[in-house]
Formats: structure tokens, C-alpha cells, sequence
């Protein structure tokens, strides 16, 4: 088959895979539903990372605080009555916010004195969530209305993810992209050639703020209990950014391939250890590090199958464009 | 002055002298190896554990055992630089840092996970004591001056060490200009293994004085290694007066926030530190460029 | 000829050191000057003070008589002044063309529509000659090769004065005659051009005028020939007593 034969064959069984989630609700496998909505989570928050991390390499360890801050303020609203529409709405702005307010200082940090005081931003947040008794039901968490939103839930965190694969994959080919390598690659040079940085450090941390805040408030909505260690704990932090990084940081398939290739290995080898999963965690992490930095994406063998499917766009400003 | 706020003041001091000399480990391996260890705060918890076990164990006092474990540490310090750092030095400057995250935040949350699987209760502190002082008519803890008293000599020695000795002289040379110190000889693998394993071992003898004060559990290391950030860049980085004065106002900051708001609200106040020091003054205090 | 580009005693410490002391020059529209000095002088310190990248401690530097200095390194692209690096740097992953464009999207004095981008950054692919490398990365090409493309990428921004930090080291003979060529091509464009050089045969070749620091003050602002002949440059450049060797360093 030619490179064009294997596009379409690429396009179809996309429609068809698309075809397949859209009826699934109706084939009475809600296990398989839960476990596709946590899949699309996963994969919201990695390939939203990714755009700070990745595009224009600035490894935001604190991506899951816009997760916490869309779940709580949704979690809040939704007590108050809120329409559940509205209460997503508010958490992204929420988020956007507090991604604007908090560019300003952070992004005077480089490297990985940036990656820590992000990180270190999730335990602040951690804190208040557990000190604001009042307002976010402290330690012992926040529960929401209660109501069978399984389905509609699992219908918009997967528009929702693929919206969000969508969005990395335009702004990778546009001028907006191209600005955020510049900044990856050689900041200074950036600035010298024209790039605001400053205005796109914001921009871009604004931009990923908004699925992970967005996706934080649909998971609070479908769950209906949050609390502290949930969406501010060490799990959900690093998983969709090791995620990330396994498949291949600063690329559009990179955190996709990432999210399967972990959630089914944790499927895996969580059911048969049922301990020391973090260490595990740390382990695959050392040794992705050690030995392919570059992600899945990167090894000479994604390489050849992807020469041989004639599929796989570079992430990369299009000549189209 | 009251009683409680001289009570305030060296409990402020003495943590911020515990952070100090560990940011400063963690300022020396910086400047040699360029990667930022994210597991550093593990080699607190490690020595804590260490220091806990011998003197229940064994009946050490945390001095002795403060001394003891610092050769310990140099060699786990150096094996843990040769067995994960060493290998991703040579990686092209666009991975590194990837690279430098992951290994050393794998390796945190694996040494982590691992303690906390075979230690199930966390360490409440040390029961060494010492009849307090009556300076002036006032109470002080002795023991919390000794460690002070401690800390500062350690801190004079590792100065001597630094200016003095030849391997001293090796870190600043390759802190302030690798490219030059590689021209002129030194070599950098051996020296790099030597400033990781006393970055460790000043880590771990913090640890030691900090179970003395304080419960320890396994999970300690990462919320630790963030205000090391805090103390290094309020103190600029690589300055040991910096790191000093850094961990003092931080440790005096944190005491001041437990005192008037509560303890929950301390860790807060590292953070806050941070951000304002980063609004107002990038460098740091000591600092020449950001 | 107007002038296109003053510094007005600028001086540059850092700390303590005094990198620059009071340089004073007038660059005339569309001619070339060339800045020579020991290792040291203060020569790319005087490109990061006039594109933007330093703030002088004193003195200004005015652009079209109008204050740049103090504006930042992207404010001073778009006003039309950019430049090459002495080590080149070009965005390592990037593709050629990706490098350029970066310059065309945010350099220029008015963004080109969308239509026009890539239009815009293969005509100066193809001015230094690197139209078939397009989709290259910038990683894999040769030094010369990176050199040109840091020339193409800053005239992607449509300068009116280009800054050349050392284009030609490390060069080969004939590799430098190539670049010669493009630099007097970029002046036949009404290109204004300032380069950093220590080959004394291309600056004799190329400029129109010579600036010469040593321990960031100036001795010497004037013609090719004359500035040869100065016993200060002499002494300070070319050593004493050595006249008469006005040598290549190739």
C-alpha cells in the first residue's frame, strides 16, 4: 500500500474507533466505561502538560494544581445549586486565573528550579485545600450532589480529550507552536529574534490550564467526592506527566502513546502487586531517564513502524499554514 | 524579651540552621553537576532513620551518631552519583533536564515508597536529653544550643574545607567555570562523586538533628527539597553564607507562622518566601545571577 | 548619508569590571563597518548593548535618533536591528526554514499575514543558499551551513542594520569568500551592516569604515587603510614593531 492508501486506512479506523465510543454506553459494560473516562483524564491532563513541558519545555511539575483548582471550585458551585455547565466554566476560569497571576513570578525560574517550585505549588494548594475548612470541607473532603452522571460523564471527558489532542496538535503547526520552540530551544535567541516570551510563558500556561481545570471539574461531577490527597497528591501529578515523558515529551503522539502504554502496564502490574506502586512508579521513571529520555516515540523501533504505517506528523510548523 | 519569643528565636534559628546546611549540600552538588537533585530531601530522611535506629539501637547520642554518619553517607552519596547521575551526564543539553527530572524524582519516589513499605510507624524524634540552661534567667533547651553550637562548627569546617583542601579548591573550580577548571586538569567525574557524596552526607547530618526536634516519616523528603529551593534561592546559589543566612530566615519564618497561625499553616510559609523573593529579587540575597 | 545607528558614550561594568568605557560612533545608512579588537575588547558586549540584550550602565544608543537603549532584545528586532552569534545558535530541533520563520512571524516590523510566512522565510533561505536544506533540521547541517542560516534568520526579520558576530571563523578559505559574497550582497539589499571580524583581509576587503577596541575603550574609528597605519592600533592589535604585517588569521 502507498502512503496515501495507508492515510485513509489510518482515517477510517480513527471513525472507527470514534464509532465504537460513541455506542459503548449502550453495550452494558460499565467497567469498561469507568475505565475508559479515567483513560481520557489521563490523557487530558498529559497532552495539556505537555504544551508547558513539552512544546516549550518548561516541565511544569504543578500541571495537576489547575486539575485540583477546576475540581474544587466546580465541587464548591455545585453545592451552591450551580448549573453543572456553569460550574465547569467557573473552574476554568478559576484556573486560568490562578495560571496568569502565578506566570508573573514563576517564570523567572529556569529549568529544574522551576520544575520543583511548581511542584512545591501542589502542596501549597494541598495545604489550603486542608486548612479552608470552611470552604472546601478540609481533610475530609467535599462531597457533590449526588446522581447517575456515568454516562454523560464519560461522553465529555472524551470530547473533552480528544478536543484536547486536537488543540495541541493546531497549535504545534501554528505561529503560536513556533513561538513556544523558539523558547524551548534557545530562550534568549528567542527574544532576539522577536518572540515575546514573557507574553507567551503566560499564554501558554493559560492555554493548559484549561483542559486540566476543565476535565478536574468533570471528574468531581461524575465521582462526586473529592478531597486533599485526590487531586492534589503525588499520584495525580506525576502519572499523566511521567505518562508524557515516556511516550515522548515535545511531541503531538508522544503523551497519547504514553497514557495506553502506562494505564495498560498499571492495569497489569497493579492487580498483580497491589503494594509499592510508587516505587514502581520511580523505578520506570529512573529508567526512562537513564536510558530513553526522548520517550517511546523517539526509539529507533517507533521509528520503523512508523516508516512502515506512513503515518506520524512531526510537531512542527506546517508549510500549509 | 518574653519568654516564648526567645524560645521563638532558636527554635527558628536552629531549624533554619538545619535547612541551611542542607541546602547547602544541595547547593555544591548543583554547581558541580548541574543537574538539581530532586531526591536530596531523601538523604534527610535516610540519615533521621539512621540516626533513630543507632541510638535505639545502639544507645548512640545524635552527636556522635551526627559524626558517625557522615562517611556513611559520603559513600551512599557517591554510589548514588555513580549508579544514576554519572550515566545521563553525557547526555546532550536538551535532554538533560528531562532526564535529570526523572531519574532523580524516580529515584525519590522509590526510596520513598520503599521506607515507608518497611517502616510502618513514623519516627516521633529522639528521647535524648539534656538538663536545659539558665542563661540569665532565662530557660533554653541545651541540647537545641548544642546542636546550634554544632551546626556552626560544622559549617566553619566545611568553610576550611572548601578553601583549604585541594578537593575543596576542585568544587569551587568547577563551580565557577567548568570548561576552565577541565582545561587545567581537574577531573571532574571523581570530584563530581566526592561533592555528591558530601552534599549527602550534609543532608543526612541534618537529618540527625532533625529527629531530635521533630517527627519523621517517609514522606518528608519532597515537601523538604522544595524549601531547600527556597533556602538556596533566597540565598543565592553556591554562597555557603548564603545558604546559611537563607535557612535562617526560613527556619525563623516557619517558626513565626506556627507560632501566630498554627502549624498547619508553616509549611505555607516557605512557598510564600519563594514568590515573594522571586517578585522582588531574583538573585537572591547573595546571589549574582538568577 | 544619514545615520542610521549612534552610541553616545556608552559604557558597560559588570561589577566591577568596566567591559565598555565612553564608545562613541555613527554608523552611515547602507555601509559596512567593521569592529576589530584583541579577545576581551568588548566587541560582542557592544552588540548585546545595541540590540537590546544589555542595558549600558551609561550613555545611549539611538537608532534612527531615536532612544533603543533599554528597550528589550525583541522590541529592538521589530525597530530593525538584528544579528548572527559569534558561536552559532540556531534552534537546535527547528528545521531551517522553522528558524527563519521565527524571525519572519516575530521580528518584523509588521507581522506578515499568515499567507505570506513561509514565502517570505524561503526567499531567504534561498538568498545564502540553503533552499534545499528547508527541512532540515538545524542540528544536522555543517558549520558553514549554520552560519548561513543564522544570517538567513536574521534577515527574516527584515532588518535595516544586521550585527555579524565573527561569521567567517572557523572557516575555510573558500568557505569565507562565500560569505564574503553574501555580505555584500545583504549591502546591495541597503542592508547597514556592522561585523565583529578578526580576519583583517575580510575587513579590508568588506568595510567602509573600521571601529577598534581593545579593553572596551576605542582607539581608533576610521578607513581601512588608515586605521592600519595607526601606532596605537598597532601596538595594541598587531603588536609592536609588526608594522608591516597586516596578516591573515585564516
Amino acid at each position: 500500500m502507498n502512503k496515501v492508501q495507508h492515510s485513509t486506512a489510518i482515517y477510517w479506523s480513527a471513525a472507527l474507533a470514534v464509532a465504537i465510543l460513541a455506542v459503548l454506553p449502550w453495550l452494558s459494560v460499565p467497567y469498561l466505561l469507568v475505565w475508559i473516562f479515567l483513560l481520557a483524564v489521563y490523557l487530558t491532563l498529559a497532552v495539556s502538560y505537555d504544551i508547558v513541558g513539552g512544546y516549550m519545555g518548561y516541565m511544569n511539575l504543578g500541571h495537576s494544581v489547575f486539575f485540583g483548582l477546576g475540581a474544587y471550585t466546580t465541587a464548591i458551585l455545585l453545592n451552591e445549586g450551580v448549573h453543572p455547565v456553569l460550574a465547569f466554566g467557573s473552574g476554568v476560569v478559576v484556573a486560568a486565573c490562578f495560571g496568569a497571576l502565578v506566570s508573573l513570578p514563576i517564570f523567572r525560574l529556569r529549568g529544574a528550579y522551576f520544575s520543583l517550585a511548581t511542584f512545591g505549588l501542589i502542596s501549597l494548594m494541598g495545604i489550603l485545600a486542608n486548612n479552608l475548612r470552611n470552604l472546601t470541607g478540609g481533610s475530609g473532603g467535599i462531597s457533590t450532589p449526588p446522581g447517575d452522571h456515568g454516562t454523560a460523564a464519560y461522553y465529555l471527558s472524551v470530547v473533552t480529550a480528544i478536543a484536547t489532542v486536537f488543540i495541541s496538535r493546531q497549535l504545534a503547526r501554528s505561529k503560536f507552536g513556533l513561538a513556544l520552540f523558539s523558547i524551548r530551544e534557545d530562550e534568549e535567541a528567542a527574544r532576539a529574534f522577536g518572540t515575546p516570551t514573557t507574553m507567551y510563558k503566560c499564554l501558554a500556561l493559560v492555554v493548559s490550564s484549561v483542559p486540566a481545570s476543565l476535565i478536574g471539574g468533570i471528574y468531581v461531577w461524575n465521582v462526586t467526592y473529592i478531597s486533599p490527597p485526590a487531586v492534589f497528591g503525588l499520584e495525580i501529578a506525576l502519572s499523566p506527566i511521567v505518562m508524557a515523558m515516556l511516550g515522548g515529551t515535545g511531541t503531538i503522539a508522544g503523551p497519547v502513546i504514553g497514557v495506553f502504554f502506562l494505564t495498560l502496564v498499571q492495569e497489569f502490574l497493579w492487580t498483580k502487586m497491589p503494594y509499592l506502586h510508587l516505587t514502581m512508579y520511580g523505578i520506570i521513571m529512573v529508567l526512562v531517564g537513564l536510558f530513553m529520555p526522548g520517550g517511546l516515540v523517539r526509539t529507533r523501533l517507533f521509528r520503523a513502524i512508523r516508516e512502515r504505517l506512513g503515518i506520524g506528523e512531526k510537531a512542527g510548523y506546517q508549510r500549509g499554514n | 524579651m518574653p519568654d516564648d519569643v526567645i524560645q521563638l528565636l532558636v527554635g527558628g534559628l536552629l531549624l533554619g540552621g538545619i535547612y541551611g546546611l542542607a541546602a547547602f549540600g544541595l547547593s555544591i552538588s548543583f554547581g558541580v553537576l548541574n543537574v538539581l537533585n530532586l531526591a536530596h530531601g531523601e538523604f534527610l530522611m535516610l540519615g533521621s532513620l539512621a540516626a533513630y535506629c543507632a541510638f535505639v539501637g545502639l544507645g548512640v547520642n545524635p552527636f556522635l551518631g551526627a559524626v558517625l554518619i557522615i562517611p556513611v553517607f559520603v559513600l551512599i552519596g557517591m554510589g548514588f552519583y555513580h549508579v544514576l547521575l554519572r550515566p545521563i551526564s553525557d547526555k546532550p543539553p536538551h535532554q538533560l533536564p528531562v532526564a535529570s527530572i526523572l531519574v532523580t524524582l524516580g529515584a525519590s519516589l522509590a526510596i520513598e515508597d520503599l521506607t515507608a513499605f518497611f517502616w510502618e510507624r513514623p519516627i516521633t524524634g529522639i528521647a535524648y536529653s539534656l538538663p536545659p540552661l539558665n542563661i540569665g534567667g532565662v530557660v533554653v533547651s541545651s541540647l537545641r544550643l548544642l546542636i546550634l553550637l554544632f551546626i556552626c562548627a560544622l559549617a566553619v569546617v566545611l568553610q576550611i574545607y572548601l578553601k583549604k583542601t585541594f578537593t575543596g579548591k576542585a568544587i569551587r573550580a568547577i563551580t565557577q567555570c567548568r570548561d576552565g577548571a577541565k582545561v587545567v586538569g581537574v577531573p571532574i567525574a571523581s570530584v563530581s562523586a566526592i561533592t555528591f557524596g558530601l552534599a549527602a552526607a550534609l543532608a543526612a547530618c541534618a537529618g540527625v538533628f532533625y529527629v531530635t526536634l521533630f517527627t519523621v516519616t517517609p514522606v518528608i523528603g519532597i515537601p523538604l527539597t522544595v524549601k531547600y529551593l527556597c533556602v538556596v534561592v533566597l540565598g543565592g546559589m553556591g554562597s555557603l553564607v548564603g545558604s546559611v543566612v537563607g535557612g535562617l530566615i526560613l527556619g525563623l519564618a516557619e517558626a513565626m507562622t506556627a507560632y501566630y497561625l498554627g502549624a498547619d499553616w508553616s509549611p505555607c510559609a516557605a512557598f510564600i518566601l519563594l514568590i515573594s523573593i522571586l517578585i522582588i529579587r531574583p538573585s537572591g540575597l547573595f546571589g549574582s545571577n538568577g | 548619508m544619514a545615520i542610521i545607528l549612534e552610541c553616545q558614550n556608552i559604557s558597560k561594568a559588570f561589577g566591577g569590571i568596566a567591559a565598555l568605557t565612553n564608545i562613541n560612533l555613527r554608523v552611515e545608512e547602507g555601509r559596512i563597518l567593521g569592529i576589530i579588537g584583541p579577545n576581551g575588547a568588548g566587541k560582542t558586549t557592544l552588540f548585546n548593548v545595541i540590540s537590546g540584550a544589555l542595558r549600558p550602565t551609561r550613555g545611549k544608543v539611538l537608532f534612527q535618533g531615536r532612544e533603543i537603549s533599554g528597550l528589550g532584545p525583541d522590541r529592538v528586532c521589530r525597530l530593525g536591528i538584528s544579528r548572527t552569534y559569534q558561536l552559532a545558535r540556531p534552534f537546535a530541533s527547528l528545521t531551517a526554514l522553522e528558524n527563519v520563520l521565527v524571525g519572519v512571524c516575530f521580528g518584523r516590523n509588521s507581522p506578515p499575514p499568515r499567507n505570506r510566512r513561509v514565502d517570505l522565510a524561503m526567499a531567504e533561505l534561498e538568498f545564502v543558499g540553503l533552499a534545499a536544506k528547508a527541512d532540515q533540521p538545524a542540528e544536522n547541517l555543517t558549520l558553514v551551513e549554520k552560519k548561513h542560516l543564522e544570517i538567513a534568520r536574521a534577515l527574516g526579520t527584515d532588518p535595516k542594520v544586521i550585527l555579524l558576530d565573527e561569521v567567517v571563523s572557523g572557516l575555510t578559505p573558500s568557505e569565507t569568500a562565500g560569505i564574503i559574497d553574501t555580505i555584500k550582497a545583504i549591502q546591495r539589499r541597503g542592508i547597514t551592516v556592522m561585523m565583529i571580524e578578526h580576519i583583517l583581509r575580510v575587513v579590508m576587503e568588506l568595510c567602509d569604515s573600521v571601529l577598534v577596541l581593545h579593553f572596551g575603550t576605542q582607539i581608533a574609528h576610521d578607513r581601512p587603510a588608515e586605521v592600519v597605519k595607526d601606532p596605537q592600533v598597532i601596538e595594541a592589535y598587531l603588536g609592536r614593531g609588526e608594522r608591516d604585517s597586516v596578516g591573515c588569521r585564516g
